[in-house]
């Protein structure tokens, strides 16, 4: 056994890097500094700058004002509700895949994290086609509201429970990673001392997945707060304003002057923001499994199989298919308030979107290169980066991953304009602006994936074990060598898992798009929106069909290759 | 030539004083085990030869080139040592062939001098036929030989050995302590051998360095360690001696002094000191008399037989001795006595440990 | 596996920059008009211009303004030609000096009332603002504003935003300078329970879905809907319809000033007006015949406003409104 002493303090002690791995470290830095902070940083100084002499001014301004308490006011309760929803509904889910012998898991996994592919506006769209008065489905059921009345959806339960449901799937991928890692001698040595699996769940498998479930529900809550698809479709007709739609609101209704207020707003964001994810700093960091054994062994259901199956597939149906079918049906009519018939049928949406719409189609292309793009840059900087905070416990890795989470925390909106503030002037050497170009587009995306990627690389790296690299500095190999030959191998799916999940997320992106975008530059989640906003909402729906198709394609692809890929790459894969 | 200088290392993890006042000499080709229990700073002191720690003060020498201390430090690619890692860290995604020649393929020698060497390292382990398996495919013992086989293909003037053998069954144990004695006298690598079992330290090693607390109890080689412990701690540790307090009498010659133990005399080896000390007995320096002949009194000590265990050959006889305060003793015996009966000891031999170095 | 990767980020390097290389543009344009309208008229005008290279940046007329904003403050402005919505936008573009006065624009047939006197921006379209209906949900057809004020059809009634939409910035603005209505009727409205959406999508959206009865909203939308088989109609209130005049300009710091100029003179040509009508517009020459099923140009009723006087109050009446309604 190694010494335990020198074991624990290892992992304990930051080890002092030689010159050369510094060197490369700051490059990571600069890296996360020009990318994500000194948009920020450029935006908040509008803050304070724009009443001279008087910084705090601003600030006590925006924060007294009557419509921005309301909308803090929604904006906590509402992310409060669906983080609590998300944080049930994830880990139950969790759960009852990763214990239980449940036949079908890897298709119930892959529809239950099907909001995670779907931007939110398309998701939100489909929910009010669902639950409209004009729903096909809801009146078959006759269970429809009555027409001329208030969509249920537009209030701030609705928010709460869409908002829930898309981001279920990011609390149920931590509680399962984690819930992967308990090995299977802690349940064996409870069944010897006579507990049965409710009573071993209950009392050692929750209390080990405590960090995890806490952690999956603070990284719901930042996703909540700064969620502006959701609350720009539900609240705003529904009157129910947040900090997001608010900051939209001001952006749209009063320009850049407001640039100084709308960041102040975003600064009470990115305090909120802090706090959960301090929050998850203190409450997720339990006793981490360091031992390593052999996966754990599913308790069979038996008669329980019979309410349990049933039951997730009602959920499942109402909560992801049902939404998704009333987009379909949506996008086969002539115009909205059509009935579907046989005749009323029509492919003109489709046609107008693959063919009449020059936009549409260079949009398709747009979005899968920048989104493949910001999936292999950011695995590539994360590879360094992960490894530096894992397994060599840098105290400047840990600050480069602190900083890295800033521009996740903050909405999207800001972001974009924090960009274009900087790039838009003409860079120092190379005299061009990369302003107008799909560059600076990929730059913002890159802002906000290096988080996404970093959370699955770091965790494979607490799992390897440290000789392996430690074998390789024996063996002479210098760091970029060993990086090159023994981590990245190492470590490879959990990389491609963090690529592949960047991928997904910028594919549809909206928020930052909406405003980066330039002529020949659109990309996929902007020309959706613009057409519902257009009130082409039938063209929108088909083109949100066609991109959900692409997406669930790639989907099915990786589930095919994920026989030979390591368990954990692919999500759904039970 | 010296092949391992350790000049007064010492290194701390925050509060915890992991290693002071360490000093070692290792010459060309010798094979020295660090030996001591878990938490005595062996591994810390193996790591710190490696260069994955910085001591905090002291040098270390390897060869005439200083690798650690005054400003200096030499990162552990830069130190041309191999080592055997107690996980074995087999590259997974390499083969075995590639996993030996890694370290060449990283030197850059050409592919076709860099096959021979790695065919010669497998066939030192005798795992020649095993080149193209991947480690998933190994058994323990096997993939034991081909971290050997990496570090033999280096040729490295030192290798370091972190409690190779501890995941392996006895039996594997055994043929594996061969092949490193063999390999150590073949090569001429100096082996600096990290181990807590102190059997295997004392059957490997040319000199054992004995370690705890952080710090240096006696380097020596193992037949000095046994009969001559300088302090306590190693006469616990080694042999699982005994130590009772004595009062020493006079000294009877250059190597013995005359002693009064467990009220009797009895004669010790070691130097005259303070007439209050200790002494390390083993079982087989005590006599167990059964007979009912009459005895001087002053020459045996009477005690009770609490328990009787079988050696596979001989026993060991458990007694308590009749004085006050008095520890179990261990005697060894052929013919075992009955549990519960008084018998009487001699004290035939013993060895008298050095005063405790004011700290 | 390492060559694969090394090959696909090259692969995905070179397609990024064909991508990005800097597209020749020739005329870049800055519209809120609808991009599929936006498509066809592109396309008719090289049909009378075909070596200029028309490229575009749609979104709603807020959006286009910050964006503009935004350019104007880091020092590079990109458009040559704007084109948006309301009256308001373009009068503050003109008092900041960053619009170019074209003399010589052919503005001999056309309605006084769309000219800016500095002819530095020039009306494209007459767009006016009515009441849409759900035809399964309400029998009888509106006649009056305040027929919305019932309440059982405010809380039924919604309207888009003056923060998202330029044609409802105008509208708010036009119905709260007249005596008649003021912010009365706003407020009474807010009160009965009608919501704001965005911008006019999603009021003919809400209402052709039938989770509204009433919507206040732009013309064409609704009567394109009902074209397309909505069971939605539009109705004129006696009262009379705010105007929106889509002015197109030329901003000063244009780098292609002829391509811009030919772009204006055929927005005010003949040409471009049948267009309009096609894609469901009122003409702005008073003689040419309207799409189907509208009424003749010259029997509307306009309710009156003053461009100055809306662009004065345009950042309290946004305020006022948002307070209103929730922000």
């Amino acid at each position: 056994m190694t010494d335990p002493a020198t074991a624990a303090a290892g992992r304990r002690r930051p080890l002092l890097l030689p010159r050369s791995e510094q060197l490369f470290l700051c490059l990571v830095l600069a890296y996360v500094a020009v990318i994500g902070l000194w948009p920020l940083l450029r935006l908040f100084s509008e803050t304070f700058t724009s009443v001279p002499g008087q910084p705090l001014a601003l600030l006590q301004d925006v924060w007294s004002s009557r419509s921005l308490q309301r909308a803090l006011g929604n904006t906590i309760v509402a992310s409060a509700g669906a983080t609590l929803f998300a944080t049930v509904i994830g880990s139950a889910m969790a759960l009852v895949i990763g214990i239980t012998d449940l036949p079908g898991k890897s298709l119930a996994v892959f529809v239950f994290l099907l909001p995670l592919l779907i931007p939110p506006q398309i998701t939100a769209m489909a929910w009010t086609e669902f639950t409209g008065s004009n729903s096909l489905i809801l009146n078959l059921l006759h269970l429809a509201p009555a027409p001329g009345s208030a969509n249920p959806l537009y209030s701030g339960y609705g928010i709460m429970l869409v908002m829930g449901i898309e981001h279920a799937a990011i609390v149920f991928l931590t509680v399962r990673a984690s819930l992967r890692a308990v090995p299977r001698d802690l349940i064996e040595a409870a069944r010897l001392a006579g507990a049965g699996p409710k009573h071993i769940t209950r009392k050692i498998i929750l209390p080990v997945l405590r960090p995890a479930i806490l952690s999956g529900a603070a990284l719901a809550f930042v996703s909540a707060i700064g969620n502006f698809g959701v609350p720009a479709l539900l609240g705003i007709p529904g009157r129910y304003p947040m900090l997001t739609t608010l900051i939209y609101q001001q952006l749209n209704g009063f320009g850049p002057t407001v640039l100084g207020s709308v960041s102040a707003v975003s600064l009470l964001l990115v305090a909120l923001a802090a706090i959960g994810l301090g929050m998850k700093a203190l409450l997720a960091a339990g006793p981490a499994t360091i031992e390593r054994g052999a996966e754990l062994q599913p308790f069979p259901l038996g008669g329980w199989l019979l309410i349990l199956l049933p039951l997730l597939w009602l959920w499942l149906g109402i909560s992801a298919a049902m939404p998704l079918l009333s987009l379909l049906v949506t996008s086969f009519l002539p115009a909205v308030g059509v009935p579907l018939t046989a005749a009323s049928a029509t492919l003109d949406n489709y046609r107008f979107v693959l063919l009449n719409d020059a936009s549409t189609q260079r949009a398709f292309v747009n979005s899968f290169a920048l989104a493949a793009a910001a999936g292999v840059v950011s695995a590539l900087i994360a590879l360094p980066l992960g490894y530096f905070l894992a397994l060599r416990r840098s105290r400047l890795a840990r600050l480069i991953d602190l900083l890295a989470d800033a521009p996740y925390a903050v909405p999207g909106i800001v972001l974009a304009i924090g960009v274009i503030l900087v790039f838009l002037p003409p860079l120092p050497v190379l005299h061009v602006s990369l302003y107008g170009t799909i560059w600076i587009i990929l730059i913002a995306y890159l802002a906000r994936s290096l988080p996404l990627a970093l959370r699955p690389t770091i965790a494979a790296f607490e799992q390897l074990d440290r000789a392996l690299d430690e074998a390789g500095q024996i063996a002479g190999a210098g760091l970029l060598k060993r990086m090159w030959r023994i981590l990245m191998p190492s470590v490879a799916p959990s990389l491609a898992a963090g690529a592949i999940l960047v991928f997904m997320i910028a594919f549809t992106e909206l928020t930052v798009s909406a405003l980066l975008w330039s002529s020949g530059h659109e990309t996929l989640g902007v020309v959706v929106f613009m057409l519902h906003g257009e009130g082409n909402t039938t063209g929108a729906a088909a083109l949100a069909v066609l991109m959900i198709t692409v997406i669930t394609g790639l989907a099915l692809v990786m589930s095919a290759v994920s026989r030979w890929l390591p368990k954990g790459v692919v999500p759904w894969q039970a | 030539m010296a092949s391992v200088i350790a000049t007064d290392l010492g290194k701390s993890f925050g509060q915890h004083q992991a290693l002071s006042h360490i000093n070692l000499v290792a010459g060309s080709g010798e094979f020295i085990a660090l030996l001591g229990p878990s938490g005595c700073g062996k591994t810390t002191l193996l790591r710190l030869l490696a260069g994955f720690e910085r001591p905090d003060h002291g040098s270390i020498e390897l060869g005439e080139i200083l690798v650690a201390g005054r400003g200096i430090y030499l990162p552990p690619e830069k130190r041309n040592i191999g080592m055997v890692f107690q996980s074995y860290a087999l590259w997974p995604h390499m083969t075995v062939a590639e996993n030996v020649g890694f370290a060449l393929s990283v030197r850059g020698m050409p592919g076709a001098e860099r096959r021979k060497r790695v065919a010669e390292a497998l066939e030192l382990v005798g795992l020649s036929a095993y080149a193209a398996r991947r480690p998933a495919q190994l058994s323990g013992g096997q993939r034991q030989r081909v971290a050997l086989a990496r570090c033999l293909a280096m040729r490295p003037p030192v290798i370091l050995l972190d409690e190779p053998l501890a995941n392996l069954d006895a039996h594997l144990r055994e043929t594996m302590q061969h092949e490193f004695r063999r390999l150590n006298r073949e090569l001429g690598s100096t082996f600096i051998y990290v181990t807590h079992d102190h059997a295997e330290a004392m059957s490997l090693a040319d000199r054992v360095l004995v370690m705890s607390g952080g710090e240096v109890q006696q380097l020596a080689a193992p037949v000095t360690l046994y009969r001559e412990p300088a302090t306590r701690m190693v006469a616990e540790f080694i042999g699982g001696s005994m130590v009772l307090p004595v009062r020493l009498r006079r000294p009877l010659d250059e190597l013995h002094v005359e002693a009064e133990v467990e009220r009797q005399l009895c004669r010790l080896r070691g130097t005259m000191q303070e007439s209050e000390a200790f002494a390390s007995f083993r079982p087989k320096d005590l006599e167990l008399l059964t007979g009912t002949a009459p005895v001087e009194p002053g020459t045996v000590s009477p005690a009770r037989v609490l328990d009787v265990i079988y050696r596979g050959g001989s026993y060991i006889t458990l007694v308590r001795p009749e004085s006050a305060d008095a520890p179990l003793l261990r005697i060894a015996t052929d013919s075992p006595p009955r549990i519960g009966d008084t018998i009487a000891f001699r004290i035939r031999d013993g060895w008298i440990l050095p005063p405790e170095r004011p700290l | 596996m390492r060559i694969l990767l090394a090959t696909f980020c090259a692969a995905l390097l070179s397609g990024l920059t064909a991508i990005g290389s800097a597209q020749a543009s020739d005329l870049l344009v800055y519209t809120s008009q609808p991009s599929d309208q936006m498509a066809e008229v592109i396309k008719a005008f090289n049909a009378a211009h075909p070596d200029i290279k028309v490229n575009l940046f749609r979104s709603g007329t807020t959006e286009v303004m910050n964006k503009l904003q935004a350019e104007f403050a880091a020092g590079a402005p990109q458009a040559d030609v704007i084109m948006i919505a309301d009256v308001v936008a373009a009068t503050q573009l003109k008092k900041d000096g960053r619009l170019y006065a074209y003399q010589d624009a052919p503005v001999a047939d056309l309605p006084k009332a769309l000219i800016d006197p500095d002819h530095t921006f020039f009306g494209t379209k007459m767009i006016t603002t009515g009441i849409v209906y759900n035809t399964s949900l309400v029998k009888t057809a509106p006649t009056s504003w305040n027929d919305l004020l019932a309440p059982e059809a405010a809380k039924s009634v919604i309207m888009p935003s003056p923060l998202y939409s330029g044609a409802a910035a105008i509208h708010v603005g036009t119905v709260v300078q007249d005596a008649a209505f003021g912010w009365g009727y706003f407020e009474k409205l807010a009160t009965e329970g009608a919501s704001a959406g965005k911008g006019n999508g999603t009021v003919i959206d809400a209402v052709a879905r039938g989770d509204k009865a009433y919507g206040i909203v732009v013309e064409y939308m609704a009567y394109n809907a009902k074209a397309k088989g909505s069971p939605v109609d539009f109705a004129f209130p006696k009262e009379g319809a705010s105007i929106v005049s889509q002015p197109v300009a030329i901003l000063k710091t244009a780098k292609n000033l002829e391509a811009a100029k030919a772009f204006v003179e055929w927005q005010l040509s003949r040409a471009a007006q049948e267009l309009s009508v096609h894609q469901g517009y009122f003409p702005i020459f008073s003689d040419m015949t309207p799409p189907a099923g509208y009424p003749a140009v010259g029997s509307l009723k306009i309710l009156d406003a003053d461009g100055e006087t809306l662009l004065k109050n345009d950042a309290a009446t946004k305020k006022k409104f948002a307070d209103l309604f929730g922000g």
